[in-house]
């Protein structure tokens, strides 16, 4: 699990970073283009289209959690604030949100699975 | 085990009577259970208090918390509750659009009633518990329901404790109803699953760290826990229901939390109820 867990942040941070790098070029590209226009406009916003997909990961963790009674309190929060970073073209801030929501989901659905079967504590004696 | 007795038996007595006094056993053997948890809680903390009384533990926290009782007791003296039992007490008055009131419409043995909640409903096949009974009731004559953990709720629910305060707590699990003892034992393992972030059971803080402090507050004891609701919460500002303590307990620990009054909190309620068995109710209370 750890493991799987390492190897798809990796993935994560590969592709966030591929991402945000390209996305800073064509930035650049349409702040010329606008500049040579010469029109006064801010840039536009990048579209952060696999942090949004990434969302998507997470919130279905978060729903597989639910389904056995283990959501964490703050995940859905994550997952509402990644959006809104997406809308905000703040790509890296979804990317950080996205992740920490998916590994809630991860964790909090484990921690249902682990806890399915009544354990009753040492300290409580009949 | 139960076949070696069987075993031993037979060479004795007629076989129907054997059938008879397996039947005995098995269905003592199951419904025994919330009965020896129930003497198991208890004991876990007159074991761990061996100075409190028994009755004392309808308190909460000033149970065992000597130094917060004293200010409590003063408070109680003028209890910041009082008012909402007055409205609560015009809410169970007033009739409703159809002429009825709650007591004419649904709960004919009024007001005292609280001490027969959380009950297994026989027909619905659930545990009901006295806030979904009062919104079943306004439903069914064409009123809007309460919302459960702040509002107006507050009020009826301090009325009906006040009005029930002194009975004993009885939660029957009744043995001709296996539902009743699979909600029972799915709120137990509520009670006892850890969960949200910071990894903990509710019996981690009201068992095992009983009388401990977590930030500025002395961890109560579970037993008697229900007793005192609804509570008069200085951090609140107001009364709160049971099952809002519920949801606060389980934010605390980062996990989100259940509807109120959804199957999880009603059997949770069940469970933690019938572990008090005995006791007295006695809410509303006060509490810091
Ligand atoms: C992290 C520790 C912690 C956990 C876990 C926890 N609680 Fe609490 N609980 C508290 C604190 C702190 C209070 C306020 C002080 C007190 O009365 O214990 C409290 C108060 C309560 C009260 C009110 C007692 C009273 O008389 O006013 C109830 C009932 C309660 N908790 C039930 C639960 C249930 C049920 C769970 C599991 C869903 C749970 N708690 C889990 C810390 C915890």
């Amino acid at each position: 699990m750890k493991k799987f867990l390492l190897m798809g942040c990796s993935i994560l941070i590969a592709a966030s970073v591929g991402c945000t790098g390209n996305q800073a070029s064509e930035e650049k590209a349409a702040m010329k283009t606008e500049a040579k226009k010469g029109v006064e406009k801010v840039a536009e916003k990048p579209k952060c289209t696999v942090e949004a997909s990434h969302i998507v990961d997470a919130d279905n963790a978060r729903k597989r959690a639910a389904s056995v009674g283990g959501e964490w309190r703050d995940t859905a929060k994550f997952i509402k604030q990644a959006h809104a970073a997406v809308k905000a073209g703040k790509c890296h801030k979804a990317e950080a949100l996205a992740k920490k929501a998916l590994m809630e989901g991860q964790l909090g659905y484990e921690q249902a699975m682990s806890q399915k079967e009544l354990k009753m504590p040492g300290y409580f004696k009949f | 085990m139960i076949n070696e007795t069987k075993g031993k038996k037979m060479n004795h007595i007629s076989t129907k009577t054997i059938a008879g006094l397996l039947l005995l056993g098995l269905s003592s053997l199951v419904s025994a259970s919330p009965e020896s948890d129930a003497k198991a809680f208890k004991k876990y903390f007159t074991d761990r208090f061996p100075d409190v009384p028994y009755n004392d533990y309808i308190n909460g926290a000033y149970t065992i918390d000597k130094s917060g009782r004293e200010n409590w007791e003063a408070i109680e003296e003028f209890p910041p509750y009082e008012p909402f039992i007055d409205e609560g007490r015009a809410m169970w008055e007033k009739p409703f659009k159809n002429g009825k009131t709650f007591k004419t419409a649904c709960f004919p043995d009024g007001p005292a009633i609280k001490h027969k909640y959380p009950m297994w409903d026989k027909e619905k096949k659930m545990v009901m518990t006295l806030p979904l009974a009062l919104n079943n009731c306004l439903k069914a004559n064409g009123e809007k329901p309460m919302k459960y953990k702040k509002g107006p709720i507050n009020n009826i629910m301090a009325y009906l404790a006040y009005e029930a305060r002194g009975k004993k707590i009885n939660v029957v699990i009744p043995k001709d109803e296996p539902g009743a003892l699979a909600a029972y034992e799915e709120g137990k393992k509520f009670y006892f699953q850890r969960r949200g972030q910071l990894n903990f059971s509710c019996a981690s803080c009201h068992m095992q760290n009983a009388g401990l402090k977590l930030r500025s507050e002395i961890l109560s004891p579970a037993l008697g826990h229900p007793s005192g609701f609804p509570v008069y919460r200085s951090k609140w500002g107001t009364v709160g229901t049971l099952h809002r303590r519920f949801t606060g307990c389980n934010k605390q620990v980062r996990a989100k939390a259940f509807k109120a009054h959804g199957p999880e909190y009603r059997n949770l309620e069940y469970f933690l109820t019938a572990m008090s068995n005995g006791l007295e109710w006695n809410g509303p209370s006060a509490r810091k």
